[in-house]
């Protein structure tokens, strides 16, 4: 890239980055609002680049920072047509650094350089090869030329606009002055046309409108030239002057022409194009003198921002079947349809898309039956010249209205077509959506099909949404089919399965996992993000939601499907030491002795034995295993083993639980939590019953109480004191009786009612 | 005769004490970006003896391209007609996005970046017209109130050596809630009484003046913000459009009478009106099937807005119609803004 170009490039792309769009940002929002979330599959590979309307029309940044920026165009078609008109001599970096950097005095040196030829070229344009063709063939005109435009220059600059600007009217009508006079004394038609330009911008920017109209017309007649960029630049502040002046038709023709022809001044041309009635815009079109002409005022009305270009649409394919604004409202349209419908009957966030972004808008259904026949129509019988273009847009239309066999169909004909590879990969994805959307059932045939998509087409690497979009489709599949667990991990991970285990999607993922043979979608399905196989993780779940509703023989049967020595890996605890007040986040002491899952079920059935078998020892061993119950609830140090999460706040939620599943916002599915303290207290009962120690009974009773308290808080209901009552009638000489009044407050304050 | 005068003076002073708050002045904003006052304005002005105008002098506006504030639609004006009027009140708009995109140090700079600029437009002012206070209207959320204040409170230091008031615009939820918005450093508020609705929805009746969305945030309320409180009140009317659902845009000025060419508008309900084919309307182009819905302010809302406002009414020293427009004049007779003034 040629260092004139490479810096401007720098300097542009950094006023670039401070001049993109950037999100509106607003505090006022409502807070939680959801993303809007539709497919989008459409790439800016569609779009010719060239076409005056892409970089503003279609929302592609990318092609609004490569072709749309009108200040690095202007300098760069600038620079090229110095260029040019020096039969390409000199290179473009010269003419950058003469034209947009040296400075007015060397520029005033360069030409005393060239009217004496025994000067020397001023010290800093020596290495200029535009400054020395300049001084080689005597071109006084663009030396003299240039300097009047480094005169021009501060005036018609950007200025701070806190600060008051400087009148400089007089200067400013000076320079018209001399201007015209250089003008008049110039040869050259092509320095002419720039000294027009420097003098219609002056008055242009003087505001005095009637000058610049006076200059245009007298200026422009008296310049025979090849055509040029700068005679549009001048258009731009005539087409400003008369605008001012009221005549909004004039300028708007004007302005069109300018849009259609000048890539420097196509933006400011776009934003100034203003037709406000019926009577403008039958001026207008009077005033174009051809068809083209004509398309090219229906585009400027059918661009703007919420229109319904339909209509404007087949007004240009009538007057210019061929018209490149034909491609790019296609494309506009095709993005706003898409975003509208498509995947519509399997979007699980359509009613979030309806209640807060008004997605799909009313009417769109309809609306896409009248696009689909114009674009039909204008394949049939119109032989757009972007055949290619056209035909895919016949055939996403399609999948964006719901019918993916014709989809299929119109895309495999354009698949016929000769297009680039770029453009090919854009139709695989269309076809990829039309194939996927258009599956009815699911099978192991689809299942099979998706993994090859996923895997195999590096087609749904590069669109993001595929993803998305595959897997809200399998989910509608699965839900239709009643496939529970396939559709779970659509939406879920292993996590929100964790929270809230549902018993029957773990069971159907259980028997695919446990199956003789599973296709790649399914190991896909099953694989979790260290490449292992979830399927103990899944008994783990299983067993671990039946060790909390107390069924421990199940539980243990279930773990026994993982491989004994793989028991530790799903955790260690140990749930069998006392603690008088309840600590969620202590753990053991180091010295415990530390049981797996399956071992702590083992040692609560040990236990259990034991007390049958042993009635005069009963009593311990029932305590003991109240301990473990209790101490795995919600309440106890222990709840990891029955729970593998567990938020503060559900106890306070806990009204709007069920069956101890609670509310969430982090999960869709809620939050189960093991506020089950009935078995813990069964235990303590049983211990009290047996307990020959009136220690071990006391304290028995104790933990009892706090079930108690703990089942009355999770019913809420009033506090009942049945174990309290016991402590203080039976146990109120024990020694845990004054330890519970020392370490218990609650205690203490209820024994001195 | 030591006596007498001692009478004389407790005369006075009863009769000074118990003078009653004169009733508010009338005066009107003016926000368009040219102050060019027309010969229907000038009149309206005279008969209505308002000395005092609102005018928007620029907005402030956070630039995203050049990443700074930047002022916006400088006013321009023409001093004919202008001499009728005695005080003129520069208003400076700043969008609320300013305060959230602008860094600290650029927000250090701006209490005199617009002092300057206030001090730049007013030059174009005739000599004898007064400036006894500066408006600055913001409506500033949560997230911006620390900046905003801090703003307010820098900008007073400079009006108040000129020996200007500082006042800012209060919406109505600042007025109902002045501990949860906060209170703006400044000598006098201005109540906005108007852009209560619901803009965006097709349901809302009137977004303009909706005196029952307005009743909960004055009703069983004493008149007792923390600041004086003037009143501003909307004399404006405008067309809501609605295409395909939702709200597209506003024209300005748009009434029925523009809407009663059958051809191209078919009358819903009163107010509401269903475009019949693609056709332009008030610089725009709009679609057939888009809906429109006039909102205007009738006389007989305006009465009731006096009732509803009657305490805040009593302690303020201006009432301001918003705003100065040959057209928007033209919905309320000359005699019903005046009766707004009468006991």
């Amino acid at each position: 890239m040629p260092t004139w170009k490479l810096f401007l490039t720098i300097n542009l792309l950094l006023l670039g980055l401070t001049l993109a769009p950037l999100p509106v940002r607003s505090d006022c929002g409502p807070l939680g609002q959801p993303n809007l979330n539709t497919y989008t599959f459409l790439q800016p590979i569609l779009a010719d680049p060239s076409a005056p309307g892409t970089p503003y029309f279609l929302d592609y940044e990318v092609l609004y920072e490569e072709y749309g920026r009108q200040s690095y165009n202007q300098v760069v078609a600038n620079v090229q047509e110095w260029q040019e008109r020096f039969c390409n001599e000199v290179s473009v970096d010269d003419i950058y650094d003469l034209v947009y950097k040296a400075s007015i005095y060397d520029v005033r040196e360069l030409v005393n350089s060239v009217n004496n030829r025994r000067l020397p070229l001023p010290i800093n344009l020596r290495g200029n090869g535009f400054a020395r063709y300049i001084k080689d063939t005597g071109c006084d005109e663009t030396a003299v030329y240039l300097v009047f435009a480094k005169e021009c220059e501060p005036y018609v600059v950007e200025y701070d606009a806190w600060e008051l600007r400087e009148d400089n009217e007089d200067r400013m009508r000076n320079l018209i002055e001399r201007g015209r006079r250089a003008f008049m004394d110039t040869e050259s038609y092509y320095i002419r046309l720039r000294y027009a330009y420097q003098l219609i911008r002056l008055a242009h920017y003087l505001r005095d409108y009637e000058l610049t109209v006076q200059l245009y017309d007298y200026l422009m007649p008296k310049i025979d030239n090849d055509p040029s960029i700068i005679e549009y630049w001048i258009m731009g502040h005539y087409a400003g002057a008369l605008l001012a002046q009221g005549k909004n038709v004039e300028a708007s023709y004007l302005y069109s022409l300018i849009f259609e022809n000048s890539v420097g001044k196509r933006e400011s041309a776009l934003q100034s194009f203003s037709l406000k009635s019926e009577e403008d815009w039958k001026n207008c079109l009077l005033l174009c003198k051809t068809d083209e002409e004509r398309a090219t005022i229906h585009a400027l009305r059918a661009y703007a921002r919420d229109s319904k270009p339909l209509d404007d649409m087949k007004a240009i394919y009538a007057l210019d079947p061929d018209s490149h604004h034909l491609d790019v409202l296609l494309i506009k349209e095709l993005k706003r349809l898409e975003k509208n419908l498509l995947g519509l009957s399997f979007n699980p966030q359509k009613r979030e898309n309806q209640s807060f972004y008004n997605i799909p808008r009313p009417g769109t259904g309809q609306y896409v039956i009248s696009f689909q026949d114009f674009v039909r129509r204008h394949n049939q019988t119109g032989k757009p010249a972007n055949a290619v273009l056209w035909t895919m847009a016949e055939g996403y239309l399609e999948a964006i209205a719901g019918d993916y066999y014709a989809a299929q169909k119109i895309l495999a004909k354009a698949a016929k077509l000769k297009m680039s590879d770029k453009m090919r990969e854009q139709l695989a994805a269309m076809q990829i959506v039309a194939q996927v959307a258009a599956f009815q059932t699911v099978n192991e045939e689809v299942e099979t099909e998706i993994a090859r998509i996923k895997f195999d087409d590096a087609t749904y690497e590069r669109f993001p949404d595929f993803k998305r979009f595959i897997s809200d489709k399998m989910s509608q599949l699965y839900r239709e089919s009643g496939q529970e667990g396939k559709l779970f991990l659509q939406q879920h991970n292993l996590t929100d399965l964790k929270v809230n285990p549902q018993i029957a999607v773990i069971d159907e993922l259980l028997n695919v996992a446990n199956a003789d043979r599973q296709n790649r979608f399914e190991r896909d399905l099953l694989r979790k993000t260290d490449g292992t196989s979830m399927r103990n993780d899944l008994i783990d779940i299983k067993a671990t939601y039946l060790m909390s509703r107390g069924e421990i023989v199940a539980a243990l049967e279930t773990f026994r499907e993982i491989d004994e020595s793989r028991w530790e890996s799903y955790g260690l605890y140990n749930p069998f030491e006392a603690h008088l007040i309840d600590c969620i986040n202590c753990g053991n002491r180091d010295s415990l002795t530390l049981y797996s899952k399956p071992a702590i079920i083992q040692r609560i059935r040990e236990l259990e034995y034991k007390a049958l078998a042993d009635r005069e020892k009963g009593a311990i061993y029932f305590y003991q295993i109240g301990l473990a119950y209790y101490n795995m609830s919600y309440f106890g140090y222990a709840w990891k083993t029955t729970d593998y999460f567990r938020s503060g706040t559900s106890i306070n939620n806990r009204r709007r639980s069920a069956g101890g599943v609670v509310p969430t916002w982090q999960f869709d599915y809620g939050n189960r939590e093991n506020f089950n303290t009935q078995l813990a207290e069964e235990y303590f009962r049983k211990t009290i019953q047996l307990a020959k120690n009136k220690e071990l009974a006391a304290t028995a009773a104790f933990m009892a109480a706090k079930c108690e308290q703990a089942q009355n808080y999770v019913a809420g209901e009033a506090r009942t004191y049945r174990y309290f009552n016991l402590l203080l009638e039976e146990y109120a000489d024990t020694k845990f009786y004054q330890k519970a009044i020392e370490e218990c407050r609650h205690f203490a304050s209820y024994s001195a009612r | 005769m030591r006596y007498s005068s001692l009478w004389l003076s407790l005369i006075f002073l009863f009769l000074f004490a118990c003078r009653q708050k004169e009733k508010p002045l009338p005066a009107f904003y003016h926000w368009q970006t040219q102050l060019a006052i027309d010969t229907t304005q000038e009149t309206q002005l005279e008969r209505l003896g308002v000395s005092r105008l609102y005018v928007k002098f620029f907005d402030v506006d956070w630039d995203a391209g050049r990443q700074q504030l930047i002022p916006k639609a400088a006013l321009q004006v023409d001093t004919t007609r202008l001499t009728g009027l005695e005080e003129i009140v520069p208003c400076v708009y700043i969008t609320n996005r300013s305060f959230l995109e602008a860094t600290d140090a650029q927000l250090a700079q701006l209490p005199n970046q617009v002092y300057r600029k206030v001090e730049q437009l007013k030059q174009q002012l005739p000599a004898d017209i007064q400036i006894r206070e500066l408006q600055v209207d913001c409506d500033w959320s949560a997230r911006t109130r620390a900046a905003f204040f801090d703003f307010l409170t820098e900008v007073r230091t400079q009006t108040e050596a000129l020996g200007w008031q500082l006042s800012a615009t209060i919406r109505l939820h600042q007025l109902a809630n002045p501990e949860g918005t906060g209170i703006p450093p400044v000598d006098r508020g201005m109540l906005m009484f108007y852009n209560m609705g619901t803009l965006s929805s097709w349901e809302e009746h009137n977004s303009i003046l909706n005196l029952e969305t307005a009743l909960p945030y004055l009703s069983g309320r004493r008149a007792t913000y923390p600041l004086p409180l003037d009143m501003a009140l909307p004399v404006f009317n405008w067309g809501v459009l609605f295409r395909d659902g939702r709200f597209t845009q506003l024209l300005n000025n748009l009434d029925t009478f523009q809407l009663r060419d059958s051809t191209r508008f078919e009358k819903l309900a009163p107010y509401r009106f269903r475009v019949r084919k693609n056709t332009y309307l008030q610089g725009s182009y709009i679609y057939q099937d888009d809906l429109i819905r006039i909102e205007t302010v009738q006389p007989a809302q305006l009465a009731a807005s006096r009732k509803m406002l009657a305490p805040y009414l009593n302690a303020a020293d201006y009432v301001s119609f918003y705003h100065l427009d040959a057209s928007a004049l033209k919905q309320i007779p000359y005699a019903d803004l005046e009766a707004f003034f009468d006991d």
